[in-house]
C-alpha cells in the first residue's frame, strides 16, 4: 500500500506542479523565440477562416460582422461557413453577405465533417479555425500568421479569454462589444426563441460560481501552453481560434470529438511546431454552469482518449518530437483521477501507521469537502439564478463580468 | 455571521476545489464515454 501511496502522490505532484517546474526551467535555459505581427515580413498570406455551424443563425451576424472588421485586407481573406445540417435560418442569414462569404450547406454529419467541408473550399495559404461564438480581437489575424513567417512553424493558436477572467477581458473586449451591441441587437430582434435562450444563458452566467475555478484552471491551462510553445509546440490548440499552413491539413475522421488537438498534434508529427501567439485574442464565456462545465469536460477527455486511438503514434518517443510533453499534459490528466483514488485509499490505509499519512488523509478529507461546499454554492447560485430568470423585470447584464 | 473580508477567499477556494472535483470525475466519465463509443458532441 506503501508503493500506492507513494506512486500516487508523486503522479499526482509530477502533473500538476512537477511538469510546469519543469517547463519553466527549460523555457528559461533554452527558450525558442516566436516572431510577432511587428517583426513579421510585410508580406501578408492569404488566409481562409473556417467555421462550422449548426443552428447558429441568432449569432452568426455579430460573428461575420466581427470577421468583416478585422485589420486584414479583405482581397486576403476568405471567410467559409458551413452550415452543418441547420434547420435554422443559418443559410439565409448566410446569403445576405452575398460574395463577402462563401456558405456551404452541408448534410448533418459533425464538425469534423463540417471543417473537412469547408477546407474543401478554403483557397487561403494559411487556414483559421473558429466556432460561431466567440470574438476576435481586432488585430487577432495578424497576429496569428505573423509567427509561420518562420517556416518551421506550421501552426498557431491563438489566446482565449474567459468573461470570467474579468481584469483582463474588460479593456480588450470592450471596444468590441460597444461595436457588436446594435448589430446583435438587430439581429435578434426577429429570433424569439434564439433570443429567450441566449438571454436566459446571460442570466445564469451572472450568477453562476463556477466561473472562478474554471478562470483559474483555464489561467494555469493557458500558461502551461505558453511554457511548452517556448520550448518547442504546444499540446494542442485552442478551437476558437487556431492557424494551419492548408498543406498540412489531413481530412479528419467523421468521429473526431477535438479537431483542435488532433490536426495540430498531426502538424507535430510531421515535424512542424505548433506555437502559441500570445497577442491573438478570442473572447468567450466560461460555461453557464457546472453541468455545462461537465460536459465539456468530458467532452475534451473522452477526445483525448480518442485521439490515442487516431494517432499511436503520440505515444512513442522520438516518433513523436513532444514525447514528454503529450505524455506528462494530456496522458497525466487522463491517469490522474486515479492516483487521487490510490493516494486516498494509501492515506485511509496506513492513516494509524505514521503521521505523514494521517496528515495526508486529513489534508485530502479537508479537502473534499471544501469541494462539497463548493458544490453546494453552486447549487445555491443555480436557483437564485433560475428565480432571476423568472423576473423579466430583471436587468440582463447584473454585473461587469458577463459584458465585459 | 461570517466575515466580509474572509468569506470570499472561502468561497473562491471551495470553487477551485469543485471544479478540480468535476475535471477528475469528467475524465473518469470521459474515458468511459470514449471505451463505450458513447456520443459526446453533436
Amino acid at each position: 500500500m506503501r508503493l500506492v501511496f507513494w506512486l500516487s502522490t508523486l503522479t499526482v505532484a509530477y502533473v500538476y506542479a512537477g511538469y510546469p517546474v519543469l517547463l519553466a526551467v527549460w523555457a528559461r535555459l533554452r527558450p525558442r523565440p516566436v516572431p510577432r505581427a511587428a517583426e513579421a515580413a510585410a508580406v501578408l498570406p492569404t488566409i481562409s477562416i473556417v467555421i462550422a455551424a449548426r443552428n447558429e443563425a441568432a449569432r452568426l451576424p455579430a460573428r461575420i460582422g466581427n470577421l468583416l472588421a478585422l485589420d486584414y485586407p479583405a482581397e486576403q481573406r476568405q471567410i467559409i461557413v458551413v452550415s452543418d445540417g441547420s434547420s435554422d435560418d443559418t443559410m439565409a442569414v448566410l446569403a445576405r453577405y452575398g460574395r463577402q462569404v462563401d456558405a456551404v450547406a452541408a448534410v448533418a454529419a459533425g464538425k469534423a465533417a463540417a471543417l473537412n467541408a469547408g477546407v474543401a473550399r478554403a483557397t487561403g495559404e494559411i487556414l483559421i479555425f473558429a466556432d460561431a461564438r466567440q470574438m476576435f480581437a481586432p488585430d487577432a489575424l495578424r497576429e496569428l500568421v505573423a509567427p509561420f513567417a518562420d517556416p518551421g512553424i506550421g501552426g498557431v493558436t491563438g489566446t482565449l479569454l474567459l468573461d470570467c477572467e474579468a481584469s483582463e477581458v474588460g479593456g480588450l473586449r470592450a471596444g468590441i462589444e460597444r461595436r457588436r451591441t446594435a448589430g446583435d441587437r438587430r439581429s435578434r430582434a426577429g429570433h424569439g426563441r434564439n433570443r429567450r435562450t441566449v438571454d436566459r444563458d446571460r442570466r445564469r452566467r451572472v450568477e453562476s460560481t463556477i466561473g472562478d475555478g474554471v478562470s483559474l484552471y483555464w489561467r494555469y491551462e493557458k500558461q502551461l501552453r505558453m511554457l511548452e510553445s517556448a520550448v518547442g509546440s504546444t499540446i494542442g490548440a485552442t478551437g476558437a481560434i487556431y492557424a494551419l499552413r492548408r498543406t498540412l491539413y489531413r481530412p479528419l475522421p467523421a468521429d473526431t470529438i477535438l479537431d483542435d488537438v488532433l490536426t495540430p498534434m498531426r502538424a507535430v508529427l510531421a515535424g512542424y511546431r505548433v506555437v502559441v501567439s500570445e497577442h491573438a485574442f478570442a473572447f468567450d464565456r466560461a460555461a453557464v454552469d457546472a453541468d455545462a462545465e461537465r460536459r465539456r469536460k468530458v467532452r475534451t477527455l473522452a477526445g483525448n482518449v480518442q485521439i490515442l486511438g487516431q494517432e499511436p503514434r503520440l505515444l512513442v518517443p522520438f516518433v513523436n518530437p513532444v514525447w514528454l510533453q503529450y505524455v506528462s499534459h494530456k496522458v497525466g490528466r487522463l491517469i490522474v483521477p486515479y492516483a487521487l483514488l490510490g493516494l486516498f485509499a494509501g492515506s485511509v490505509a496506513l492513516a494509524a501507521e505514521h503521521a505523514v499519512y494521517t496528515i495526508a488523509l486529513v489534508t485530502q478529507c479537508a479537502f473534499y469537502l471544501l469541494g462539497g461546499y463548493g458544490a453546494w454554492l453552486e447549487l445555491r447560485s443555480a436557483n437564485v439564478a433560475q428565480g432571476t430568470a423568472a423576473d423579466p423585470a430583471q436587468p440582463l447584464a447584473a454585473n461587469g463580468v458577463a459584458n465585459a | 455571521m461570517r466575515s466580509r473580508s474572509r468569506a470570499p477567499l472561502v468561497d473562491r477556494l471551495a470553487r477551485v476545489a469543485f471544479t478540480f472535483v468535476i475535471m477528475n470525475c469528467s475524465a473518469v466519465a470521459g474515458l468511459v464515454s470514449a471505451l463505450t463509443r458513447r456520443k459526446v458532441w453533436r
